[in-house]
């Protein structure tokens, strides 16, 4: 019986992961192996050990888009997080409204990033856009802040703008952990005269805690990974001021004969997404054994 | 009373929130059925009807979208009939089997969710070509499902450890194979995260400009969302009303998809990534 079950579930396994393997990991391993020769997409290569990645991080294209989707990783995920959780706080405490709300959170998260990109350089553009029109109904002068057309500004409006689409479905799943925290729990803590504040971090977020592991990660790696938003909002301009490792791979490898970069830029990101998650799921291991 | 004062402040304090953050929403409500010069000039006050719908019709035949509403609706189902269902059946071996290779196999689906698709997609072009699917609706579909599958696995993992045992044991019992087992028990219990990962997939495939940017060729396979990047993001903010019509034309059906399904959506979503 016990056999029999086991070779069912390799049957199971195996179509799925086949097409991953096919169309996913082995061309990661791929990318690894083409980023250490001088192979540019046609004909033979030669192998040329690390000098792909001397290369690049000698590049300030390269290091400075590296920083930058640190910045916007880290932050997005951060704040999208902070905002979900405060707002299912407030919403879990049985509101009337909550299902209308909760949708219209979720909601930014359904639009579809084109064309989010579009009204929010509509509502960002420096000579038409909402925002400035309205400062200069206020303040009598022409107002003409380049929210979106200025090195300085454009980092910014990228993290609002994912932390806009992103906190949403956070929002719901910290919602859904909340309602798994006993209600007698909640009561139990408030007899004993904990405060409210204190209940909240001594009961319920060690509750909940889960819950935050699964957003941050997921926060993380969009956060990381981000490609569309900045793309379509800016291309990643004004002077490159918006690129993230995801377009500087696109760049690299499509629109010029860098494609060792690219590859090895790929490989890069990789390693991020691995040392961040890994670092992160130390930190949570530590904090629910109840050491931090 | 003091408790439902706070209440209040709580309500009161998410409902303008939750308005601030419907703004981009409210600019595309009003703004499809304003001319170019009421946008520019009364940008937040409701339009005055004199437009109609001419704005939507003028984007509608400039844009070909039905076209791609094909293309994407095909990728989307392709995409999803494979990830859904391949995943449903991974996932149930690596919950219910007992043994240590499918626990290092559920690991694996686990770290795929963080990778990065950047990481793979250079070869992935190079693969699709000598497939002879670059360019190809099936090739890109293949991909989707390869990228969406891990979070897929993880979703109905964490739903299907809940149920209990004894449901297929009986079944096993009367000699049912295993994969008739699935589908006539199992299948219909996970429903919730079916629904859910359905809409929550698709939205990624609509929304997606990465992979038909690298994989298709615009021209042959334009998706909507590549559709309405290509159509405007030359000319930028020449012609805001027909820009509002072509935003309308892209968000409306997958805003519509969402609204209807919004109940099952929340419930899965919650059950699946709660428990996982």
């Amino acid at each position: 019986m016990q056999k029999k079950l086991f070779l069912t579930g390799i049957m199971f396994i195996i179509p799925i992961t086949a097409i991953m393997v096919i169309f996913f990991f082995y061309p990661i391993v791929q990318s690894f192996y083409y980023s250490l020769t001088d192979w540019n997409g046609v004909g033979s290569y030669t192998f040329i050990g690390f000098d792909n990645y001397v290369d690049i991080f000698n590049s300030e294209l390269f290091t400075e888009s590296l920083k930058r989707t640190l910045i916007i990783g880290i932050s997005a995920a951060v704040l999208s997080n902070l905002f979900g959780l405060i707002f299912a706080v407030m919403l879990d405490q049985a509101l009337k409204t909550k299902s209308l709300l909760r949708a219209l959170f979720y909601i930014p998260n359904v639009i579809p990033i084109v064309v989010a990109a579009f009204v929010w350089r509509y509502i960002l553009d420096a000579n038409n856009g909402l925002i400035n029109t309205l400062l200069s109904k206020v303040s009598e002068d022409r107002v003409v802040i380049p929210w979106i057309d200025s090195p300085d500004y454009v980092v910014f409006a990228i993290i609002m703008i994912a932390v806009w689409q992103m906190w949403g479905p956070i929002m719901v799943i910290y919602l859904a952990s909340l309602q798994g925290v006993p209600q007698e729990m909640k009561e139990a803590s408030m007899i004993d005269g904990a405060s409210k504040v204190r209940g909240f971090f001594s009961i319920t977020l060690p509750l909940i805690a889960p819950g935050i592991t699964v957003n941050v990660l997921i926060g993380l790696a969009n956060g990381i990974r981000i490609f569309d938003l900045p793309y379509a909002l800016t291309g990643g301009g004004p002077a490159n001021a918006s690129e993230t490792l995801a377009i500087r791979i696109y760049k690299y490898a499509f629109s010029s004969p860098d494609m060792a970069y690219g590859l090895a830029t790929s490989f890069v990101l990789t390693l991020v997404a691995m040392v961040i998650t890994y670092v992160f799921i130390a930190v949570s291991r530590k904090y629910e054994q109840g050491a931090l | 009373m003091r408790h439902k004062l706070k209440k209040y402040v709580f309500e009161l304090v998410v409902v303008i929130t939750a308005l601030i953050v419907s703004i981009p929403l409210y600019l595309v409500i009003i703004n499809t059925f304003k001319s170019h010069k009421d946008i520019l000039t009364k940008p937040l006050s409701f339009p005055t009807f004199d437009v109609g719908f001419d704005n939507i019709v003028r984007a509608f035949e400039k844009m070909n979208i039905v076209k791609s509403y094909g293309v994407t609706v095909s990728i989307g189902a392709m995409a999803l009939v494979l990830a859904i269902l391949l995943s449903a059946l991974a996932a149930y071996a690596v919950s219910r089997i007992k043994h240590p290779l499918f626990g290092f196999m559920y690991w694996v689906y686990l770290s795929a969710i963080l990778i990065p698709i950047q990481s793979a997609i250079i070869p992935v072009t190079f693969l699709l070509k000598d497939l002879h699917l670059q360019n190809n609706l099936v090739g890109i579909s293949l991909v989707y499902a390869a990228i969406l599958s891990p979070f897929c696995i993880f979703m109905y993992s964490g739903f299907m450890r809940a149920l209990p045992y004894e449901l297929e044991e009986s079944a096993y019992m009367e000699g049912s194979s295993a994969v008739r087992t699935f589908f006539q028990i199992i299948f219909p219990l996970v429903q919730p995260v079916t629904a859910s990962l359905i809409i929550l997939q698709f939205i990624y495939v609509w929304n997606d400009l990465l992979l038909p940017l690298i994989l298709l060729n615009s021209n042959d396979y334009p998706t909507v969302s590549i559709n309405l990047y290509k159509f405007f993001g030359g000319r930028g903010m020449a012609d805001l009303s027909l820009l509002f019509g072509g935003i309308t034309l892209t968000l409306l059906p997958i805003l519509t998809l969402f609204i209807s399904f919004q109940r099952f959506f929340v419930k899965g979503l919650s059950a699946g990534a709660v428990k996982g």
